[in-house]
């Protein structure tokens, strides 16, 4: 192939269809992303409403000092890096599996409902999400507890028990995400040779073999990109799902507060936007050392695989 | 093949990416708001009201029903003698907490909003969040007002000595109350709820006998500090030595005793009434008198009152009297009652900071908005529209001072449209057929209601803004779990509160406070 001066160019001419397909993203990511990056410089000032973002005075790091005097820092920390491992952890596994039962299905019909059932609570507000649990587990009129007084049995607090939030919040997560995850595992099963399943078949492999030795290793480099992006946002509770779900519930505060929510918190009481946007860039700054690293690491295993 | 999978993936991961970054805004919420578009006072010299504007009002509550009917005729007003009509928005009580900072910050248009002291003030005004009111533009754009204000309210109203803020033009007495269900009360056979005894009675009798009943809902927003709150101020003047007063803002959690001429300020926690307000609200919460998830509950005790939900609510009088309103049209087989729930505590004479309307610092038409809030105080036909509805729709007048509600007046009730800002003593009616209790009421409270020592004391927070935040950060979570009584050790939660509050540097804040509070007593001699 004759080789232009201009690779880029060159490339933007061959593959255009390509390139205008990525455009509606790339334009949302600047939109979204890049251009409210203007608004980190909110962490070293002390806000106010009259000067905007721009022209209010300098502060320098003690917008900082908040976090870490809050005592707070290193508990949300915590639980926000926890929760998504977890929520990583747990929702991959599941998306896996189903995808492949899926994969495995033979009634098509079958199939098909399965695949919108599961999908379908990806649509659902977390706002309603919310108010299942609280209808579910609230203590005087909630489902279980009122199933539970029907069988004699002493009624349990949930909202004011530590232990199980972490095992509901793992819950709702999958609740939600399986079925999205599931799709696109299903997607990246079907893409691999048919080819390769015939052989197997005629060399007498069973069902067990054929996922082990052709399926999984099939979806590898999606199991990857998905990972690395996880990874990217690991240190970012999803906000919407903590905030609702748990109702801001002082009482399990300790282990369901992840940096997100705290930082709402903060900026609803104290409305100093300076010292949520430290908190924000500090998020941010980890999360981008993680994605580096997480990268760094996967090119070392497979170099094929890393994003960059 | 692989080279083609391996293109899929990356497209479907950049769906995921893409659709992953519509909640991207989260954390950057206040970035993506305008700059400054430059100084907000333009410089005319008289009023020129050539160019007809349209301004936009933000109120808090839900929006009345009539409301659009009230303000057309509002308009009709207004645009005949300042070429403006107003525009009202509504912010719900279960949401304004959250979205009164956020509009400030959203760069949306907008021109006058609703603010007291509990509602934000000096939060917004110490930000330049609000247009400041000269006394040569009071003169000016609200000759009106300049007339009428009390001087103490105008006093009052500054931060770093300059006027966000036109206070209400009325002086407001403060009790709590309780509302409670005549029909329960009679089959349970409770007399009165006078005393704090005669509550528990009524609680405990609901708890054993309405299983489907919370006796006293209250809600995690407002309303959970309301029963503490009740419970210290009995207690804190029954004190032989001097009662306390908690200094503002609450959620720093400082109080000192009113006379105490060292001003020698302290944690509410190191008080000595604390642990037994604690154990009083403790007991309450165990025996069932308020939810197990109180602390999740958004909705507030009166809206679960008039729903039916609960036998009880603690509210203040002004509440009480427009909800007695209400519930006696829409449910009178209730048998509405309300008692003084004061236990002998004295009522307080409220700041006139207690409801006031403020000026958007970004608004484009401040003098306008300035002459339109110098109409809806003082001009009697704007005033009595945005307080009481229309005339012969709403209500009807009785002699001079008096109103008889109509029964169109669910759809705009008296007093309640957060029109609370523009009160004004001067045309001020009282509804006739209200609390039938509720002269006694008053009666009892005039001969003791004082404003307190530390009411018009503001804290500069500026020097510890890192304390302040930690500080509130406990007290809406661990200390909003003590004010509703969740805790199983009393002792040693308070405890543990108090290593926290130390570690958050409570030593600095009370430093600052004590500092401010003693130049405070030498400006205010009493």
């Amino acid at each position: 192939m004759k080789r232009s001066k201009h690779p880029f160019l060159q490339d933007l001419k061959e593959n255009r269809i390509k390139w205008l397909m990525l455009l509606p993203a790339a334009i949302v990511v600047i939109l979204m992303c890049y251009i409210p990056m203007g608004g980190i410089v909110l962490a070293f000032k002390e806000y106010n409403y009259h000067d905007g973002i721009f022209g209010s005075p300098w502060v320098g790091f003690k917008n900082f000092e908040y976090f870490f005097q809050s005592g707070k820092a290193w508990s949300v920390t915590r639980n926000t890096i926890l929760y998504n491992l977890a929520f990583l952890c747990v929702n991959t596994v599941l998306q896996i599996t189903c995808a492949i039962l899926l994969s495995e299905l033979a009634g098509k019909w079958f199939k098909r409902i399965t695949q919108s059932v599961m999908f379908f609570p990806y649509f659902i507000s977390w706002v309603v999400v919310g108010a299942f649990i609280y209808n579910m587990f609230n203590f005087e009129f909630g489902a279980v507890n009122t199933f539970l007084r029907s069988l004699g049995l002493e009624p349990v607090d949930i909202y004011s028990n530590e232990a199980v939030w972490p095992f509901i919040l793992i819950g709702v997560s999958a609740f939600k995400n399986v079925g999205y995850g599931t799709v696109m595992y299903l997607a990246s099963i079907m893409n691999i040779d048919g080819q390769l399943y015939e052989a197997a078949d005629l060399d007498g492999a069973n069902m067990w073999q054929k996922i082990r030795h052709i399926t999984l290793p099939g979806i590898r480099p999606t199991v990857v990109i998905l990972f690395l992006l996880a990874i990217g946002t690991i240190m970012k509770g999803d906000f919407q799902m903590f905030w609702q779900v748990t109702g801001n519930n002082p009482m399990v505060l300790e282990v369901t507060d992840v940096i997100d929510t705290y930082v709402t918190r903060s900026l609803l009481q104290l409305q100093e936007f300076g010292m949520t946007s430290a908190a924000g860039l500090y998020q941010s700054t980890f999360s981008f050392l993680l994605v580096l690293l997480a990268n760094k690491l996967v090119k070392k295993v497979e170099p094929d695989y890393a994003l960059f | 093949m692989k080279k083609t999978a391996k293109l899929l993936a990356l497209v479907l991961a950049l769906v995921l990416v893409v659709s992953a970054f519509t909640g991207c805004g989260g954390t950057t919420v206040s970035s993506s708001t305008a700059p400054a578009s430059g100084a907000s006072g333009s410089g005319t010299s008289g009023p020129d009201i050539s160019e007809e504007v349209t301004l936009t009002m933000y109120l808090i509550g839900d929006r009345p029903v009539d409301n659009d009917k009230v303000f057309e005729k509002i308009n009709e007003r207004l645009k005949e003698e300042i070429n403006a009509t107003i525009d009202v928005k509504y912010m719900s009580w279960s949401e304004y907490e959250q979205k009164y900072p956020l509009i400030f910050a959203s760069g949306e248009d907008w021109d006058m909003i609703f603010t007291a002291d509990w509602c934000f003030y000096n939060a917004q005004a110490s930000k330049q969040g609000f247009w400041e009111i000269t006394p040569e533009a009071l003169e000016t754009y609200a000759p009106m007002t300049a007339e009428s204000m009390y001087p103490e309210a105008w006093e009052q109203a500054k931060v770093d000595g300059k006027v966000y803020m036109l206070p209400m033009n009325y002086q407001e007495l403060t009790a709590y109350v309780w509302m409670a269900r005549g029909d329960l009360m009679d089959k349970y056979g409770i007399e009165s709820l006078d005393t704090f005894e005669g509550a528990e009675q009524y609680m405990q009798a609901i708890v054993d006998n309405e299983p489907s009943m919370i006796p006293l809902d209250v809600g995690s927003d407002y309303d959970r500090q309301f029963v503490f709150d009740l419970l210290w101020n009995v207690k804190s003047y029954a004190r032989d030595d001097g009662n306390y007063a908690v200094l503002p803002p609450v959620n720093l959690i400082t109080c000192v005793q009113e006379n105490d001429p060292e001003a020698n300020v302290m944690s509410t926690l190191d008080a000595d009434i604390f642990m037994d307000t604690l154990n009083t609200v403790k007991d309450w919460r165990d025996r069932g008198f308020w939810s197990r998830n109180a602390v999740v509950n958004t909705q507030n005790n009166t809206e679960s009152f008039q729903a039916g939900k609960s036998a009880l609510a603690v509210m203040n009088i002004n509440t009480a009297k427009s909800l007695y309103a209400t519930l006696q049209a829409e449910h009178p087989e209730w048998d509405v009652r309300v008692f003084d729930a004061m236990n002998g505590a004295p009522a307080t004479i409220q700041s006139y900071l207690a409801n006031g309307m403020s000026i958007f610092s970004k608004s484009k038409n401040p003098e306008r908005a300035l002459m339109a809030l110098d109409y809806l105080r003082n001009d009697e036909i704007c005033h009595n529209l945005f307080c009481y509805g229309i005339e012969g729709v709403h209500w009807e007048a009785v002699g001079d001072h008096g109103l008889k509600s109509l029964p169109d007046s669910s759809n705009y009730a008296y007093d309640s449209n957060c029109n609370w800002g523009v009160r004004n003593d001067q045309f001020w009616r009282t509804v006739e057929g209200g609390i039938p209790n509720s002269e006694e009421l008053t009666e009892n409270w005039k001969e003791t209601a004082r404003s307190g020592r530390y009411i018009t004391f503001v804290f500069d927070d500026s020097e510890v803004k890192n304390e302040v935040a930690a500080i509130s950060e406990i007290y809406n979570s661990d200390y909003k779990l003590l004010q509703l009584g969740f805790t199983d050790d009393p002792a040693g939660d308070v405890e543990k509160l108090k290593a926290k509050l130390d570690a958050a540097g409570v030593d600095v804040l009370q430093e600052a406070f004590h500092t401010q509070a003693q130049a405070f007593l030498e400006s205010h001699p009493e």
